[in-house]
């Protein structure tokens, strides 16, 4: 840790380079874990480092101080082409990295969690690290515990329910405190605001017409990250003819960039006749970052699949009706803040589960379930919430609609809830265990990376616990307390390891019965890395254990065989209250979904008073 | 906490300007994943989205990050 005499309080200048090399999605939640940051401690001098192409946002932003950014095109195309040699290439990437390189920095964070970018962490001079970087023998080093959550569970494509931006916010704050000191008061003041970014953007110059201005707009994002996560061209002129229909206050934005072309035109070739043509405003491939920031703003709903459309319109504080398609998350990369609304199929379809085939999970949302799903939100001022999802599409008479769809809603937990935003299921259905694992993965790294621990189960409803899953968790149960055992005992034997290499005055020279003794307890060790491995293949919800048990022993600190005993024991340890926390979890469980037992209170018995 | 303390506190260097780095060979080394990243690219994605709404898959991020 920094000592108190390097760094003293949060308003004191502390130079911090962030590398999000990653996409505008990552890029825009990064943005908002560094408001959060910067609100708290004012000092931070921010310098971001982003791909050129992917820049514009950061570049908006009043409060960073610099943003760096990597011409990938440029550097690396001719490189591809065979128009520049490696040692050319290699001369102009050290070129400009050099003035990152020219004085130490405070903070360096790496969040583009990359190959590549690890390399580039590792050649920055910093006092502090988090994120990926390399070691000395150039192997991966994921340097603090949330980086070992996203490698080991996130990356893995494991289930959990921490959003991205609440990971990167606490990751960020937890190291600030402990090197830097308590933050600033900052009181409530919201990390999102229309004001986020200093844009330069004259809507009339897009040809908006001031009479547009009287409408309520909704905006379209037409695309999507992947053909996957892409919505219809058809369903989307559906659900705009819907609402263009039954909202004469309202006017279609739609937005997208100059590969959406096609499908604005088949959109706009089903719609034509249907609608007055005024209220469709076409922005497709007219916009730059500002001006597409200035519409989404000036929105009052966008509705969008997976792009980061949902990330700008968050920071603006437009709200978002997200169409979650195929396997897109929403739990990590949803709409953030309150009141953003969900759509996605009630189960996931085989090609999700395989990640490979066509999706059928996509047929569950149709411009009909969109359309309820989003009268239904825009209309919460008006039933507050106190009519149900199913009886408001049962009044528009889209009921069958329902039974192949989830529609949440987005809600920040108050602070002694542990914070951080949550999804809502607004449909009663049965909990699988995909969901009942993703709660239990994110309990998990509250408890082991935020030093505070939430209530077991505290979003987990009795009359969601469906037969099935009970069974399951039944099952297992018996695989979790083996997995406890095992890794128990691998905490004791990497405790014998350490305290007999404690007692060497050389690893290479040593009485053969020692050598023999630890050569065993080596082997054993190995056995029960495996065995965890074994058991977490029997037991698919254990993957993450597997994982993590990976990402830990791979990351040991230090290099003396007493030093890697100790750092295996803790992390055996880490694992082994993690599956205890897990064990906690199936219990209370199968706790609640017992039958109730109502005890009746006896009648109090009215007594005459005594006569005297 | 169950855990080592260390993890979050990153990685603590207390004299970042003596560290002794290999820059060749870390230069090299993100030269080679960035151009296996824009190689993967080029194998996968033809699309070439000039928009910012539009992100490419094929730039690591923390869900798509390689390591």
């Amino acid at each position: 840790m920094l000592s108190s005499t390097t760094v003293s309080n949060a308003t004191l200048p502390h130079r911090m380079l962030v590398i999000q090399m990653a996409r505008t999605s990552d890029l825009m939640q990064s943005l908002m874990a560094l408001r959060a940051a910067k609100q708290l401690y004012p000092g931070l001098k921010i310098t971001l480092v982003a791909r050129e192409r992917f820049a514009a946002a950061a570049k908006k932003v009043p409060w960073i101080e610099q943003v760096v950014e990597f011409p990938s095109e440029e550097l690396l195309s001719p490189a591809l082409q065979g128009r520049k040699s490696e040692h050319q290439t290699l001369n102009e990437i050290a070129n400009w990295a050099t003035p990152l390189l020219a004085q130490p920095w405070d903070f360096c964070f790496n969040w583009t969690y990359s190959e590549a970018s690890s390399f580039l962490a590792a050649l920055i001079p910093s006092r502090v690290k988090l994120g990926f970087t390399r070691r000395a023998d150039m192997t991966l080093s994921a340097v603090d515990g949330w980086s070992h959550f996203i490698q080991g569970i996130v990356q893995s494509g494991l289930q959990q329910n921490i959003h991205l931006t609440d990971i990167l916010t606490t990751q960020l704050l937890t190291a600030l405190q402990l090197h830097v000191g308590d933050p600033v008061e900052a009181g409530d003041m919201p990390v999102t605001s229309k004001g986020f970014f200093r844009l330069e953007s004259n809507l009339q110059r897009l040809g908006v017409h001031p009479r547009e201005f009287s409408r309520k707009w909704i905006g379209l994002q037409l695309g999507a990250g992947s053909l996957d996560k892409t919505w219809d061209p058809l369903n989307w002129a559906e659900l705009a003819t819907y609402i263009l229909d039954r909202h004469p206050d309202t006017q279609i934005v739609l937005l997208g960039g100059p590969e959406d072309a096609g499908r604005a035109e088949r959109f706009l070739e089903h719609i034509e006749g249907l609608v007055e043509d005024s209220r469709i405003l076409n922005m497709i491939g007219k916009t730059d970052f500002d001006s597409w920031a200035a519409l989404i703003g000036r929105c009052q709903w966008v509705i969008a699949g997976d792009t980061a459309a949902v990330h700008l319109a968050s920071i603006l504080g437009t709200r978002v009706l997200n169409l979650s398609l195929a396997t897109y998350r929403s739990a990590e990369t949803g709409p953030y803040g309150n009141g953003h609304y969900v759509l996605s199929a009630s189960a996931n379809c085989p090609a999700c589960r395989r990640s490979e085939g066509a999706h059928t999970c996509k047929d569950a949302i149709s411009a009909e379930a969109a359309y309820a799903a989003w009268s239904y939100a825009a209309h919460e001022w008006s039933h507050r919430r106190a009519t149900s999802v199913e009886s408001h599409f049962q009044g528009l008479g889209f009921s069958t609609e329902l039974a192949g769809i989830q529609l949440s809603r987005s809600r920040i937990r108050p602070t002694d809830q542990g914070g951080g935003v949550v999804y809502e299921p607004l449909i009663s259905r049965p909990m699988e265990m995909d969901e009942w694992l993703s709660q239990v993965n994110g309990h998990l790294a509250r408890y082991w990376y935020c030093g505070w621990t939430p209530t077991i189960g505290q979003e987990v409803e009795r009359e969601r616990l469906s037969p099935r899953l009970i069974r399951e968790l039944r099952d297992l149960d018996e695989a979790a307390l083996v997995l406890n055992k095992v890794c128990e005992e691998a905490r004791r034997t990497a405790l014998q390891i350490e305290g007999l290499s404690g007692k060497l005055k050389s690893e290479r020279l040593m009485p053969v019965g020692l050598r023999e003794e630890l050569q065993s307890l080596g082997r054993k060790l190995q056995e029960l890395e495996n065995l965890v491995d074994r058991l977490s293949n029997a037991q698919l919800p254990l993957k993450g254990f597997s994982q993590m048990a990976k990402v830990l022993l791979h990351n040991l600190k230090g290099d003396a065989l007493k030093d890697l005993g100790r750092e295996s024991a803790l992390s055996y340890g880490q694992l082994a209250h993690g599956v205890q926390v897990l064990r906690d979890w199936i219990s209370h469980s199968l706790n609640l979904s017992r039958p109730r037992i109502l005890v009746m209170k006896p009648a109090p018995i009215e007594q005459a008073p005594l006569e005297q | 906490m169950a855990i080592n303390s260390n993890q979050l506190e990153g990685l603590v260097v207390e004299n970042p300007s003596a560290e002794v780095r290999d820059s060749a060979r870390l230069l090299k080394g993100f030269l080679d994943a960035l151009l296996a990243e824009q190689n993967g690219k080029a194998k996968k994605n033809s699309r070439n989205p000039a928009h910012p709404a539009h992100d490419d898959l094929d730039v690591p991020g923390v869900r798509t990050g390689s390591a």
